[in-house]
C-alpha cells in the first residue's frame, strides 16, 4: 500500500502541477494563438519542474526537514521572510485561480452559474483538507485526473497532420497577426504556470509527511521522471487540439468553455464527459495542494506544528490559516473577478516569484550539514544554475512585457 | 549619501515605469479598432463552433449556453474598447462607427442563437448568420490593416 | 586580541548562538513542535560597551520567540514585559532541532496555538478526531 501511495504522490503532484487552471489556460490560449510553437517553453518548463522537485524531495527525504523550515535555518530570518512573502502572495493567488477554476468546471458540468458553486467548492476543499488522510487525497484526485488522457486521445482523433504539427514544434515561429512581444510574453507564462512554486512546497512537505527516508529516494526520481513528463504531455495535448480546432477557425481561447470545445469536436458528450470529471478533479487536486502549501509555508517558517497528518487540534494555527486563505478567495471571486483572468495573471505572477523560491532550493541542496554525501552532483548543480539564469531572465522581463503586450492581449 | 541613493533608484525606476506605459500606449487607434474586430471574430467563430457541435450531438446544453454566454461578454468586451478609444480623425471615427455597427450586430445574433437554445428551436439561422458576420468582420479587420 | 586570557576549560559541546540556536525549531517532549527560536535572552550586560576584564561571562537565561522576530528583522527591540520566554533549563537537547523536557501546553510561547484551539477548532465538528 505504501507503493501505491507513493506513486499516488508523484502522479498526483504531476497531475496537479500540470493541469491545474494555469495549465488548462495557459496551453489553451498558446495552442489557439500560436500553435505549438511554444512547445519549447513547455518542455523547458517540464525540465525544470523536475529537476527541482526532485532536488526538494531529496532534500526533505534526507534531512527529515523541508525546505521552508532549512531556509529560515540556513539563510536567517530576512530571507525566510522574503521568501514566505512572496510564495504566500503567489500560493493565495494561484488558490483563488483554482476554486474559481473549479466553479467554472461546475457551471459547464450543470448550467448552474460559477459564482454559485464557489462557495460549494471552498467548502468542499476545507472538508477534504480537514478531514481526509493525505494518501487518501492522492489517490482519489489522482486517479480521477487521468480522465484527461482524453485530451490526448481527442487529438488522435482529430486526425490532424502531423507533420505540420511536428514543423510548428520544432521550427517555433511568431504567426503572422500576432507580435513578438505577445510571444515572448505567453512563453514566459508557460513557463510559470509549469514550475509555480506551490508544487515544490507540496512536493517537499509531501515526503515528510509520507515520512520518507533515504531509501524512498529511487523511489522519488522515479514518481518525478514518470509523473512530470506525463503531465506536460497532457498539457501539450490540450494546446494540439487547440491548435488543430480553434486556431484556423481564427477563435481565441479566452473562456474555459473553449478549452473543452476541441474535445467535443473529436469524441462528442462521451469525450467530454471524461473530460469534464477530469478538469474538475484535475483542478480539485491542485486547489488541495495550493491550499496545503499555503498552510505549510507559513506555518514552517514559524515553526508552528503542521501536517495532515496530525489531527486539527494539534495544528490549530495551520488549519486557521488554511481556512483564512481559502476565505480570501472566495472574496475575491465574488466581486465577479474574472477567474480566467486571474489565472493568467497568476502564472505571470509566478514566473516573478520563481527566483525566490528555487534559489534556496538550489542552496539547500548543495548544504553538506543536512544533506551529508547527498548533495548535488555536478551535473545536478550545472542544470540548477543554467536554470536559475533562465529564470531571472524570466523574472526580470515578465512585468515589462505584460505592461507592453497590455497582458498579452 | 543615503537619499542620494535612493533619490537616483527612484529616477531611474520611475523613467523605467514612464518608457514602458509609452512604449505599450503605441499601438495605433485603428490597430487598436483592428483588436476590438479580431476579439469579435474569435466570439462569433467561437459560438458558431459551439451550436455547430450542439447540433450534430456533439456537444451538451451546459457548455454550449457557457460557450455563448463567454462570447457574448466578449463583444461586450471588444465594444467597449472601441468606445473608449481616443480618435482625432473623420476617417477613423468612420472605422470606429463601422466596428461597433458589426458589434451589435454579432451580439444580436449570439442573443438570437441563446434564444433559440432556450426555446429548443432549429439553430441554423443563428449558424448561417453567425457565419456571414465571421466573413464581414474578417474583411473589416483587413481593411483595419490587421495582418494574417 | 592576545591578551586575552585563556577559555575556561569546556566540557561538552562548543555552539554557536547563529548557527545552531537561532531560527531553529523548537520541539516539546512529545516531538510536537512548538515554535522557531527568533531570539536569545542573555544575562545583563551593558549594551554598546565593552565587557569588563573579569567580569562574568553572559548566560543564556532563555529563547525567545513571537513579536521579537518583526524586531529582530526591523530593528529595535520590544519591552521586556512583551518577551515570550522559553526557560534555558527547560532545552534537553540540541541537534537539528531543540528539544524541551516538558509539554508545549505548559509553556507560555503556545497561548496563539491553544486560544486557536480552544476557541476555533473546538467549535468546528470534527476537529479532535484522527484524519481518516
Amino acid at each position: 500500500m505504501k507503493n501505491l501511495s507513493g506513486f499516488a504522490l508523484g502522479i498526483l503532484t504531476a497531475i496537479g502541477a500540470f493541469v491545474d487552471i494555469g495549465d488548462l489556460v495557459t496551453n489553451a490560449v498558446v495552442g489557439s494563438r500560436f500553435g505549438l510553437g511554444l512547445t519549447w517553453a513547455l518542455a523547458l518548463g517540464v525540465a525544470g519542474i523536475l529537476l527541482f522537485a526532485q532536488m526538494s524531495g531529496r532534500v526533505a527525504a534526507v534531512s527529515g526537514r523541508t525546505i521552508f523550515e532549512i531556509v529560515r535555518e540556513r539563510l536567517g530570518p530576512r530571507a525566510g521572510l522574503a521568501n514566505l512573502v512572496g510564495s504566500t502572495f503567489i500560493n493565495v493567488m494561484s488558490l483563488t485561480a483554482q476554486v474559481g477554476g473549479i466553479a467554472l468546471a461546475l457551471q459547464l458540468a450543470s448550467s448552474v452559474d460559477y459564482l454559485l458553486w464557489v462557495p460549494v467548492a471552498a467548502f468542499g476543499l476545507w472538508i477534504v483538507v480537514w478531514r481526509t488522510k493525505f494518501s487518501v487525497l492522492e489517490n482519489v484526485t489522482g486517479l480521477l485526473g487521468l480522465t484527461l488522457i482524453v485530451f490526448a486521445v481527442a487529438v488522435f482523433l482529430l486526425g490532424p497532420d502531423w507533420g505540420s504539427l511536428a514543423r510548428q514544434a520544432a521550427l517555433p515561429a511568431v504567426p503572422s497577426g500576432e507580435q513578438p512581444a505577445t510571444y515572448w510574453y505567453y512563453a514566459i507564462a508557460l513557463f510559470g504556470a509549469s514550475m509555480t512554486p506551490y508544487e515544490v512546497f507540496f512536493y517537499s512537505s509531501g515526503a515528510i509527511e509520507e515520512k520518507w527516508t533515504v531509501k524512498d529516494l529511487t523511489r522519488s526520481r522515479i514518481n518525478v521522471l514518470i509523473g512530470f513528463p506525463l503531465g506536460g504531455l497532457l498539457s501539450l495535448s490540450i494546446a494540439a487540439g487547440a491548435a488543430i480546432v480553434l486556431m484556423p477557425q481564427s477563435i481565441q481561447v479566452t473562456s474555459l468553455s473553449q478549452v473543452v470545445l476541441p474535445v467535443a469536436a473529436a469524441g462528442g458528450k462521451v469525450a467530454l464527459a471524461f473530460v469534464i470529471v477530469g478538469i474538475i478533479a484535475a483542478i480539485f487536486g491542485a486547489a488541495l495542494e495550493t491550499t496545503l502549501s499555503s498552510g505549510y509555508t507559513i506555518a514552517q517558517f514559524f515553526g508552528w506544528s503542521w501536517g495532515k497528518f496530525r489531527r486539527p487540534a494539534n495544528a490549530a494555527r495551520f488549519h486557521v490559516t488554511m481556512i483564512l486563505c481559502l476565505i480570501i478567495g472566495i472574496a475575491v471571486l465574488l466581486t465577479r473577478a474574472d477567474p480566467v483572468l486571474i489565472t493568467e495573471y497568476s502564472v505571470v505572477f509566478a514566473a516573478v516569484a520563481l527566483p525566490l523560491t528555487y534559489l534556496p532550493i538550489l542552496i539547500v541542496a548543495n548544504d553538506r550539514q543536512y544533506m551529508g554525501e547527498h548533495v548535488n552532483g555536478k551535473a545536478t548543480n550545472a542544470l540548477g544554475v543554467g536554470y536559475l539564469v533562465i529564470i531571472m531572465v524570466a523574472a526580470v522581463a515578465a512585468i515589462p512585457l505584460m505592461i507592453i503586450t497590455g497582458a498579452g492581449a | 549619501m543615503w537619499h542620494v541613493r535612493t533619490g537616483r533608484t527612484t529616477a531611474a525606476a520611475a523613467l523605467c515605469v514612464l518608457l514602458a506605459t509609452i512604449l505599450s500606449g503605441c499601438a495605433t487607434p485603428r490597430e487598436q479598432l483592428g483588436a476590438s474586430v479580431t476579439q469579435s471574430i474569435s466570439a462569433v467563430q467561437t459560438a458558431r463552433l459551439a451550436i455547430t457541435l450542439n447540433e450534430h450531438g456533439a456537444s451538451t446544453f451546459a457548455i454550449t449556453s457557457t460557450a455563448l454566454t463567454d462570447a457574448l461578454s466578449q463583444l461586450t468586451d471588444a465594444a467597449h474598447a472601441a468606445t473608449e478609444l481616443d480618435l482625432s480623425g473623420g476617417r477613423d471615427s468612420s472605422a470606429r462607427q463601422a466596428t461597433l455597427a458589426l458589434i451589435r450586430q454579432s451580439t444580436d445574433a449570439v442573443n438570437a442563437a441563446r434564444e433559440a437554445m432556450n426555446e429548443r428551436r432549429s439553430l441554423y439561422e443563428a449558424r448561417t448568420r453567425l457565419g456571414e458576420l465571421a466573413e464581414t468582420l474578417t474583411a473589416e479587420a483587413r481593411r483595419l490593416g490587421v495582418p494574417g | 586580541m592576545t591578551d586575552l586570557p585563556p577559555p575556561p576549560q569546556a566540557t561538552g559541546r562548543l555552539l554557536d548562538a547563529q548557527l545552531h540556536l537561532l531560527d531553529r525549531s523548537v520541539v516539546d517532549r512529545n516531538d510536537v513542535p512548538v515554535t522557531t527560536v527568533d531570539a536569545l535572552e542573555i544575562t545583563d550586560i551593558e549594551l554598546d560597551a565593552p565587557i569588563p576584564r573579569g567580569a562574568p561571562a553572559p548566560v543564556i537565561t532563555a529563547l525567545l520567540s513571537g513579536p521579537v522576530l518583526a524586531t529582530r528583522i526591523f530593528g529595535g527591540r520590544p519591552p521586556r514585559s512583551r518577551l515570550e520566554r522559553i526557560r534555558w533549563s527547560d532545552v534537553t537537547d540540541i541537534g537539528i532541532v531543540l528539544k524541551l523536557s516538558v509539554d508545549g501546553d505548559s509553556l507560555a510561547v503556545t497561548w496563539v496555538e491553544r486560544w486557536m484551539r480552544d476557541k476555533i477548532i473546538a467549535r468546528i465538528p470534527g476537529g479532535h478526531h484522527d484524519p481518516e
